[in-house]
């Protein structure tokens, strides 16, 4: 599979639901703005959308824009939902619009991003907030792309994560010949997000020793990522217990935290606002 | 100099009648946007020169006539970026021409034209408008670097062929010229500019043609002389040193 050339014909899909929700919303006011940020997030491809468009070379110029806000007041609210319009109007079919495929995918996703940024905040790293939430969300963005080049495929790998105790890039191996975490870091570069994103997206499970000094984004993504899992928003296997750990070296987390990330943060994902509206979405 | 000299130097009809060198009138600016404050300069170098010329009155039709053709050929160029360096690298290059010009129309109207204005500073693409007293004609000249699409080149001809027709402004108000969707503006700008010149040139609609020449797209305008002289002719001929 030429996977350099799948992404660079790749069309990614926006939920129907999202897409309904940013046409309704009316450009004149400005709680508009906020309820735009929010829509955004509630979909993976969008926000890979909103990102890849804020680092064209158009938009960019040379700068990289890691964060939803910045990129959002710098497109602008108008030309976000043209944008949307337009990219949906290519879509060949919604590869994604089926049950297994999101609890896996956009619910995992969804929730790794709400844990990032609780991590990033517990570990007092506030300015790492809004990445942490991106990066989160979109961490598994090569699975979509898998689903899009192949769903039949995909949905090969969905019936061996479901029957053997293998992480999804085992799986994917085995089916794709690569795997979501390699797809995802060429896409990042392709679509020349911001390098620390590559990063996570080729690097966030299936840690054979412990990862080479990267930057604490790296960390608390891959960790939000592991307690996604362990918490019941994704696929868990026994493998995914050694990354959480190995995670909790690097982050160098006192005891009392990862008692708080694995005991009490479960607890409060429900009642997280964004993970609420998000659900109502998806 | 006799008036046969004339006729085979035809540049020195500017030098006799108005006193003015070719060089002292030729000027050339490049624009990357139309606020920068360069189109003041123009108009300013532009009444200077038909002041030169005795015909300062026709000021303000040509640079209306050249605002036209300057904005027409920045929205080709800002087009032209707007398609390489972002509906292409969004990997949405097969959206039809209709779909991705939704989205520049939809970028201007946000940002102004700021974002193209600084793209094409930072890549030097810009719309050149020279000015030249040439072999007995001013001549006009709006470029650019690129050439158009084959639908907006079809639907450029197609206009000029329109309005190249027109007798009077009664055409401006057969159709509804503001309900096609590729188009940006009233969609009269051709004609208008046609209307322009056929007064100004006593209704000898002259040369006025847009091509692309060595990949540039070029409009130019050429005013004869006999635009000047006739004017002048009742009060300012014999002033003219013979």
């Amino acid at each position: 599979m030429d996977i350099d050339s799948e992404i660079k014909n790749i069309k990614l899909t926006i939920q129907p639901q999202i897409l309904g929700s940013l046409l309704n919303l009316n450009d004149q006011s400005n709680t508009s703005f906020a309820s735009l940020d929010k829509i955004v997030r509630a979909d993976q491809n969008m926000s890979t959308m909103i990102l890849k468009a804020a680092n064209s070379s158009f938009y960019s110029r040379g700068n990289q824009v890691t964060s939803l806000q910045h990129a959002i007041a710098m497109l602008g609210f108008r030309v976000v939902r043209s944008l949307a319009m337009a990219a949906n109007s290519k879509s060949l079919f919604e590869s994604g619009k089926y049950s297994r495929f999101q609890r896996y995918v956009w619910k995992h996703s969804t929730v790794t991003g709400v844990i990032s940024r609780e991590i990033a905040i517990r570990l007092h790293k506030n300015d790492l907030q809004e990445e942490a939430f991106v990066a989160g969300l979109l961490h598994d963005i090569g699975k979509v792309i898998l689903n899009i080049i192949d769903r039949r495929k995909f949905i090969q790998v969905l019936d061996i994560i479901g029957e053997e105790d293998i992480q999804f890039i085992e799986a994917e191996t085995r089916i794709f010949g690569t795997n979501h975490m390699i797809v995802g870091q060429k896409a990042a570069a392709h679509w020349k997000l911001p390098e620390t994103y590559g990063h996570i997206f080729e690097m966030h499970e299936g840690f054979d020793a412990l990862p080479e000094e990267k930057d604490d984004l790296v960390y608390i993504v891959s960790y939000g990522n592991y307690l996604a899992k362990k918490c019941g928003y994704g696929h868990y296997c026994t493998k995914d217990d050694e990354d959480g750990e190995k995670m909790e070296q690097m982050l160098k987390l006192p005891e009392a935290e990862v008692k708080y990330f694995r005991e009490v943060l479960p607890e409060k994902i429900e009642e997280d606002d964004f993970f609420k509206f998000a659900n109502k979405l998806i | 100099m006799n008036e046969s000299s004339d006729a085979n130097d035809p540049i020195s009809v500017w030098e006799k009648h108005f006193l003015v060198k070719p060089e002292e009138v030729a000027f050339d600016y490049h624009f990357f946007d139309l606020y920068s404050g360069d189109e003041k300069k123009l108009l300013a170098h532009l009444r200077e020169t038909l002041t030169k010329l005795k015909r300062p009155d026709l000021s303000g039709p040509i640079y209306l006539i050249i605002r036209e053709l300057l904005t027409n050929s920045l929205k080709a160029v800002y087009k032209k970026l707007y398609l390489e360096y972002f509906i292409q690298e969004m990997g949405l290059g097969d959206l039809s021409y209709e779909e991705w010009l939704m989205i520049f129309k939809t970028e201007i109207e946000t940002h102004m034209a700021d974002n193209f204005s600084n793209m094409c500073r930072d890549k030097d693409m810009f719309v050149e408008c020279m000015i030249k007293l040439d072999i007995g004609d001013l001549v006009i000249e709006i470029s650019n670097e690129g050439a158009p699409s084959d639908i907006e080149w079809k639907r450029l001809q197609e206009s000029l062929a329109r309005a190249s027709e027109i007798k009077d402004m009664s055409y401006l108000f057969e159709e509804d010229t503001t309900a096609d969707d590729y188009q940006e503006g009233a969609g009269i700008g051709v004609p208008m500019i046609l209307m322009m010149l056929k007064n100004i040139r006593n209704n000898n609609l002259g040369d006025f043609n847009i091509k692309v020449d060595n990949g540039k797209t070029v409009a130019r305008l050429n005013l004869p002389v006999a635009v000047f002289m006739d004017s002048n002719s009742e009060n300012e001929t014999q002033k003219v040193p013979t």
